[in-house]
């Protein structure tokens, strides 16, 4: 049924009520506070316009909200839901229109047909990340990720993410730029390098993100708190010096002669638990406006509150924490601890230690160290290093090999890395111990010692000592799984799983040695590079119609071998078998490998300051410099990569991981606190050390006592994912791609590597133009082409099929891709001719 | 924030600094020295007549002026070079010519370079250094004889050097020449790509950012990435900061230098203003017409003051106000008027929609627009980005007004050009708001004592007529003879016209109405000598201008950093010097040190068809390869021009080469073997 038309003036006033600044909503034709509204509106714009400081910065937190997952998954479910209300009222029309109908209706079947609908459209939104919603006009790539499980920090990590917006788009550094009201709400440091630099951004430690709250129950407070109601105001009131407006989530709603105590009482009424915890006031003075914010997505971290210069927060609070009394709601619920979100902040004055409250302090802070993120959290003595070095850490660890959860040995992923001697650090932080990190470490106490040795320390290598890899430094784990199906087929055959083949003595022949009777391979067994793991048959009537088989009779199927085979340089061990069923009923086989890896030459290590290096030599313990108590260390780390990079924080770890070995205490490398460098240096002058860390050692290859004193001590040591055995790759010659016949680009395709634009160039620089020949064409894509000389195109077998003879044919050699090119050029009806003359 | 800011220079200056590198690789690959040791592109068409002006080598340009060395080591280089091996080597003609034009420098030595005579070029323009001994550049023969005649006593006579042994001055100077033709440049070389490379490289050391001058009065200028784009990438003929830097002649003394500077500094009208009181009165006339009028009272600053500063006097003053700025706000105030009057009409139309010209401005604005190259114009095809954050860029601002201008247009019917600025005010001197009805009550006090005809002279009487006769809405006018602190005036409008917000139109006017000025020239600066020399510096570039201050000004030494415009005035060759200079600067400012011959090759490549073409799509365009072109950006078009032009490609640029399969004609491939097959 049509809805009776509307005049132009109630169309007008239709659209002015509902779809015009509509989150106001209009009663009776009252538009005085939408009015009201776009009157602030202008008032904002001409004073902007006329002090242009006071334009809004678009990067200041304050002004930016979080989308969290509710949000975007209640927007895509109206979307699905109206979609499917849609689908299914269409089908019912289509059925009902139709004046005979020959079956009864029954309109479950029909809801039936469409009951997936949601259920998928929630699947693939979430599989592939792609928003797309109609109805809001919203086209999003790239909302949901696969949860990292490199290592447990990787995955906590991406769980702290908060992606922007912007496209990478070049120019603009106000968004990627470190803004000052991040302060405690999002890591400073963590960021990734390169095109993202700053857009993608990590929240802090202690920050929390609100959810939206109900507004009438705040209006009526508001009234009840003493401001004029805006509907009973008039606008003499509500300009003159003094009044200020008080707007609810961006509307004004009332206005207040005395905002001082207005908002004094609101923030009590707060902190008492009348008011939710997470809706914020705070006083904008040159807009003379009182806000209340309680939309969702603001950013906010809790504080202490501090009152005539003393923090709520006493001793016997601290000590009922401690016995387990109390827990954080109880600091929230008695009015000790509040949450402040950033325009809050602003009004203010947050002492940083207890001893720096002054008489106008209002806020203190909980911990200085919650400024950094989870990730940040790692790196010992953060605030002694170059905050470069920092970010780069941040981006390591989330690399690291190590523990990924307690049950890690049963979970089946496609790919996991596991270190198989995981050892917590020496030199921890709070953070770790909040995170639990120590729990599931990613990396080992290594004994460095920081001289040049060797010579195979250039830039940033690492010396690693053979014994210690014997004894199981660095070694990692490599689990992958091989997925199998076993598919039914419509015409009611099946594949199966076949047992081994045995030679002429009765053995296994090789591929399948590693099979046990079932047919998959045995569970411990080596696997080497051609070995089957999985013996499935394939049914070779699998295509034939299923009309025409009599289901009655037995026939003999036929199968051929169709076996998972194992291809990879190095040997593999079954490591377990699990058989289920996937959801359309087929078996399902899961096949996971393992490998385990010594380091070798080429593998990445890194410490925990962004000071990444790769393996340099391995050299016998016999050869590695001693201490007078027959020390060595496993790693030798070059000190030219302190200087530039100046992460004093890797020499305290150093000194701190030292003492803590001698005392026999883990020690603390927290953010703006941590063990003290005078305690740990009395610590080692105790123990009949050096003060500084810095050890006499003795040349293994000489005897010779070494002519300077040597920084040896323990430093945490991660290895990181990139292993030389994953990216080594050569080619001599090999696959081609079919379209244009030049080698095929990729390590698992066997590829060969381009030579770039970049690379032509300085060939031709040097003057090499046969090289610059042989490299693009000879070795790639030649190809020899029988061009006509009178009319210019391409013939073949001696025949130009335009000219339709065969005189003045020469043979020439082009590339593939040139000949491509022309033929295309040629489908496009462009002529290219090419015109032949002697050289000579 | 100093740390981020470094990580993301680095992540987002790669980018711009291996495109400028492109652009220059792609149009320079083709270039090499030829075996006439001319530079010429890959088609034959030449660039430079000498490499580097000289032919060396840059590689082995080092050593070549160490004579010293040579000298120590004379026995070994002759060993080396053992020009006695050498076939075809002339060694008497080069000498001889060279030996005649020294003669007839040294008869014209003092007269100045237009008198001189042309009658002997300079040896290695005659002679193919190659070929001829002796024939090299005009700098190293100097250097040469200097040093001989410095050290006159390491050589020895012919007659001595046969009995006893020593290098005569004779032999040593054939060595040094023998030298030098070993130095040379070999033909084949690919100079185009070792100078594109030599430029691409450093600028992956400079920062993105341009940083700008700290403190008062020096001249802000671009540098950086930014700049080089400009000068080789965009060659805009319009940059951000020209400059032109005028070299102070030595007998002018300080004040007079200063007075200078000040004189041909543009002034506008606001500069004088200590403020601005407009009082409105509506009221009835005697014929009963309603009218409207404005009283405005402009207060100066002190006369001494401006007069001390600007060098303006009162008169000149008074002059301004009468002959510009009564006609300049009055055509702006009929301009509002009739806009008023046009978006009036409009309003009846309910629905009609916004039109086109804004919409299109809107999605204009929303889509971040970069520089000028093609991927933006791919990415304007995929909208789905979010909306772009950068405020409107240069290349938008100038779309902006020019949509606001047609539109203006269409609603005046007014072919007057359109003042009205789109962008926010800076601060201004006048207080403007009537807020205050005391404030009010004592200006309006003010004007109109200064319009009573009490306060007017006879001549003040003559100039108020003049005024009115001249200009359609005024009907008062006076101005403070005595001192030069006020200017008060009246307009009166008919009283149907709308409310104007008046002080609003009169700042506007007042900050466009110029006093003096000099045409292009902004602001002139005085900074300090360095090494002694005394310029000026202005901004803006205006050379005829210049010309006429040569009691000031050395005018032969103007510089400019506007290449364009001194192409257009100065013609092509100073172009090119100016390139070279500018792309100097900007290395210079950090402090890297790019080979001239690479800078020189540049200019003259950009320079070589007698204008100045930048490196990119539009550059390209005049070249023969159409191969080469289609390679480097935007494929389809290049392609469909070349197909519709029926264009032959000959195949000789790097690029066509390498699609055909063809060896090159650089380095290697500039030459042929034949062999010398026996008879049977």
């Amino acid at each position: 049924m049509n809805a009776p038309k509307l005049t132009i003036l109630q169309e007008g006033i239709e659209a002015i009520a509902t779809t015009l600044i509509a989150h106001i909503t209009v009663e009776d034709l009252d538009f005085r506070e939408k009015a009201i509204y776009i009157a602030m509106m202008t008032r904002r714009v001409v004073m902007a316009m006329h002090n242009p400081k006071l334009v809004d910065d678009r990067d200041y937190v304050g002004n930016k909200r979080l989308e969290l997952a509710g949000q975007l998954m209640s927007l895509l479910f109206e979307d699905l839901f109206k979609k499917f209300n849609n689908d299914f009222k269409a089908n019912l029309d289509k059925i009902l229109k139709k004046p005979s109908r020959a079956s009864e209706f029954d309109a479950l079947l029909h809801i039936n047909i469409h009951s997936n609908n949601v259920t998928t459209g929630l699947n693939r939104a979430i599989s592939t990340g792609n928003w797309s919603l109609k109805r809001f006009k919203m086209e999003r790539a790239g909302v949901t990720h696969v949860l990292s499980r490199l290592s447990y920090i990787s995955a906590l990590g991406m769980m702290t993410r908060i992606s922007s917006q912007f496209e990478k788009s070049r120019k603009v550094s106000g968004p990627r730029a470190l803004q000052p009201s991040q302060f405690g709400m999002l890591c400073t440091s963590d960021t990734p390098e390169g095109e993202a630099c700053g857009l993608v951004k990590n929240l802090a430690l202690m920050t929390h993100i609100t959810t939206d709250d109900e507004e009438v129950p705040i209006r009526k407070l508001c009234y009840m708190l003493g401001a004029e109601d805006i509907s009973i105001a008039d606008s003499a009131t509500l300009h003159t010096n003094g009044t200020f407006g008080v707007y609810l989530n961006g509307t004004m709603i009332a206005t207040t002669r005395f905002p001082i105590q207005f908002v004094a009482k609101f923030r009590h009424l707060r902190r008492t638990g009348k008011v939710s915890a997470f809706v914020s006031i705070y006083t904008n003075v040159h807009q003379s406006a009182v806000h209340i914010a309680a939309d969702g997505g603001r950013i906010c971290r809790p504080l202490i509150i501090v009152e005539d210069g003393e923090s709520r927060v006493k001793a016997e609070h601290l000590l009922k924490l401690k016995q387990g009394a109390w827990g954080f709601d109880d600091f929230l619920i008695n009015g000790l601890v509040e949450y402040l979100d950033v325009n809050e902040e602003n009004d203010s004055l947050i002492a940083l230690y207890e001893k720096d409250i002054i008489k106008a302090t209002t806020h203190l802070e909980i911990e200085p160290f919650t400024v950094l993120g989870a990730v940040a959290g790692l790196i010992p003595y953060p605030h002694h290093n170059q905050s470069p070095r920092n970010t780069y850490q941040c981006a390591m660890g989330k690399q690291a090999i190590g523990a990924i959860a307690y049950n890690q040995f049963r979970r089946i992923d496609t790919l996991l890395y596991l270190m198989c001697y995981p050892q917590q650090p020496m030199v921890k932080s709070k953070t770790i111990e909040l995170i639990q990190y120590d729990k599931l470490p990613a990396g080992q106490n290594a004994t460095v010692a920081v001289m040049s040795y060797s010579g195979y320390d250039i830039e940033d290598a690492l010396v690693l000592n053979k014994a210690s890899i014997d004894r199981g430094y660095g070694r990692c784990q490599m689990l992958r799984k091989n997925t199998c199906v076993l598919k039914r087929y419509p015409n009611h055959s099946k594949d199966i799983v076949t047992g081994m083949r045995v030679n002429e003595k009765g053995e296994p022949i090789f591929q399948h040695s590693a099979l046990g009777p079932d047919g998959l391979g045995e569970v411990g067994m080596r696997i080497q590079s051609g070995q089957v793991y999985v013996n499935k048959c394939v049914p070779t009537n699998a295509s034939e119609g299923v009309v025409g088989g009599q289901p009655g009779i037995n026939q003999q199927q036929q199968y051929r071998e169709a076996p998972m085979v194992y291809r990879a340089p190095e040997a593999s061990y079954v490591d377990q078998v699990m058989m289920s069923v996937s959801d359309n009923d087929q078996a399902l086989i899961k096949v996971l490998l393992r490998q385990t890896r010594r380091p070798e030459l080429g593998d990445k290590f890194s410490s925990r300051h962004g000071q990444k290096g790769v393996c340099g030599i391995i050299v016998q313990q016999e050869d590695m410099p001693f201490n007078d108590q027959g020390i060595c260390p496993d790693i030798i780390m070059n000190p030219h990569g302190f200087p530039s990079r100046m992460t004093v924080g890797k020499m305290l770890e150093l000194v701190s991981g030292k003492a803590g070995v001698l005392d026999g205490t883990l020690q603390y490398g927290t953010c703006f606190g941590g063990s003290k460098l005078e305690d740990m240096s009395k610590i080692l002058v105790d123990k009949g050390f050096n003060y500084s860390g810095k050890d006499m050692l003795y040349s293994g290859i000489t005897g010779e006592c070494l002519q300077a004193y040597i920084f040896f001590g323990p430093i945490y040591y991660q290895k990181l994912k990139h292993m030389v055995l994953d990216k080594m790759h050569a080619r001599a010659r090999g696959p081609r791609a079919v379209l244009t016949r030049q080698p095929t680009e990729g390590r698992s395709r066997d590829g060969g590597l381009r030579l770039g634009e970049m690379e032509r160039d300085c060939v031709i620089a040097y003057g090499a133009s046969q090289l610059l020949l042989e490299r693009l064409m000879l070795s790639s894509d030649a190809f020899d082409v029988d061009v006509c000389n009178t009319c210019g195109l391409m013939g073949y077998n001696g025949w130009c099929p335009s000219c339709k003879s065969s005189e003045n044919i020469t043979k020439m050699t082009i590339p593939y891709a040139a000949k491509l090119l022309f033929q295309e050029l040629i489908s496009m009806n462009i002529a290219p001719r090419l015109k032949l003359s002697d050289v000579f | 924030m100093a740390g981020r800011e470094g990580l993301i220079d680095t992540a987002v200056k790669t980018a711009n600094s291996g495109y400028l590198q492109r652009c220059l690789t792609k149009q320079l690959e083709g270039v090499h020295v030829s075996y006439d040791n001319t530079v010429r592109n890959g088609d034959g068409s030449l660039v430079e007549f000498m490499y580097g002006g000289d032919s060396i080598d840059v590689t082995k340009q080092s050593h070549l002026f160490q004579f010293k060395f040579f000298y120590d080591n004379y026995q070994t280089l002759l060993q080396k070079y053992s020009p006695s091996r050498i076939d075809y080597l002339d060694a008497e003609t080069a000498i001889s010519y060279n030996k005649k034009l020294k003669k007839h420098h040294k008869k014209e030595g003092d007269l100045p370079h237009w008198s001189q005579s042309t009658k002997y070029d300079p040896t290695i323009s005659v002679y193919n250094p190659a070929k001829y001994l002796g024939s090299v550049s005009d700098k190293f023969e100097d250097e040469l004889e200097s040093f001989i005649d410095n050290n006159k006593s390491l050589f020895v006579s012919s007659k001595e050097a046969k009995n006893h042994g020593g290098i005569t001055q004779k032999n040593f100077k054939s060595l040094m020449q023998l030298k030098y033709m070993r130095s040379l440049i070999n033909p084949g070389e690919a100079v185009g790509i070792i100078a594109s490379q030599s430029v691409g490289e450093p600028s992956t050391q400079m920062t993105l950012n341009t940083f700008h001058f700290a403190g008062h009065g020096a001249a802000n200028v671009t540098l950086g990435i930014p700049r080089l784009r400009e000068i080789v990438m965009t060659a805009s003929a319009s940059i951000k900061t020209p400059q032109m830097t005028l070299p102070i002649l030595d007998d002018v003394d300080e004040d007079s230098a200063e007075a200078f500077c000040k004189s041909i500094t543009k002034i506008t009208f606001a500069e004088f203003i200590d403020g601005v009181t407009v009082v409105e009165t509506i009221g009835g006339s005697s014929s009963g017409e309603g009218y409207r009028s404005y009283e405005v009272n402009i207060k100066f600053f002190d006369a001494e003051d401006y007069s001390n500063e600007y060098d303006v006097t009162k008169d000149e003053l008074s002059k301004v106000i009468t002959e510009k700025f009564i006609t300049a706000l009055e055509k702006s105030i009929v301009k509002e008027i009739k806009k008023q009057k046009r978006s009036n009409a409009s309003l009846g139309d309910v629905g009609k929609a916004v039109p086109r010209g804004q919409t299109e401005l809107a999605s204009k604005v929303s889509t971040g627009v970069n520089d000028d190259d093609a991927t933006d114009d791919k990415l304007r095809g995929n909208t789905k980005q979010a909306v772009s954050y950068d405020g409107p860029d240069d290349e938008e601002l100038e779309t902006m007004k020019n949509a606001e201008k047609s539109d203006d247009e269409d609603m005046l019917d007014d072919s007057s050009d359109s003042s009205s600025d789109s962008e926010s005010d800076s601060e201004t001197d006048s207080n403007s708001k009537i807020t205050n009805e005391a404030i009010k009550q004592s200006q309006k006090k003010i004007a109109s004592e200064h319009l009573s005809k009490k306060a007017m002279t006879s001549e003040a009487k003559q100039r108020q007529n003049e005024v009115i006769d001249s200009n359609k809405l005024v009907s008062k006018f006076n101005f403070d003879d005595k001192h030069g602190a006020w200017c008060a005036f009246e307009l009166e409008l008919i009283g149907e016209s709308e409310k104007l917000l008046m002080i609003n139109i009169v700042e506007d006017v007042c900050k466009e109405t110029v006093v003096r000025e000099v045409k292009n020239i902004g602001r002139c600066l005085y900074p300090e000598p360095e090494q002694g020399k005394r310029v000026f510096v202005t901004e803006g570039v205006n050379f005829p201008a210049m010309w006429e201050h040569d009691a000031f000004i050395d005018v032969n030494g103007i510089r400019c950093n506007d290449v364009a415009a001194v192409l257009k005035t100065y013609g092509v060759e100073a172009a090119r010097n100016t390139i070279v200079n500018e792309i100097n600067n900007v290395f210079g400012r950090y402090a890297i040190s790019v080979s001239s011959r690479h800078l020189d090759l540049l200019a003259d490549y950009m320079t070589r068809e007698g204008t100045y073409l930048a490196f990119n799509r539009q550059g390209i365009d005049s070249s023969t390869s159409s191969f080469m072109k289609m390679s480097y950006e935007t494929t389809c078009s290049f392609l469909t021009k070349a197909v519709l032009e029926s264009d032959r490609e000959e195949l000789e640029s790097p690029s066509a080469s390498l699609v055909i399969g063809k060896l090159s004609k650089v380095g290697t491939g500039s030459f042929d073997v034949i062999a010398n097959m026996p008879n049977a």
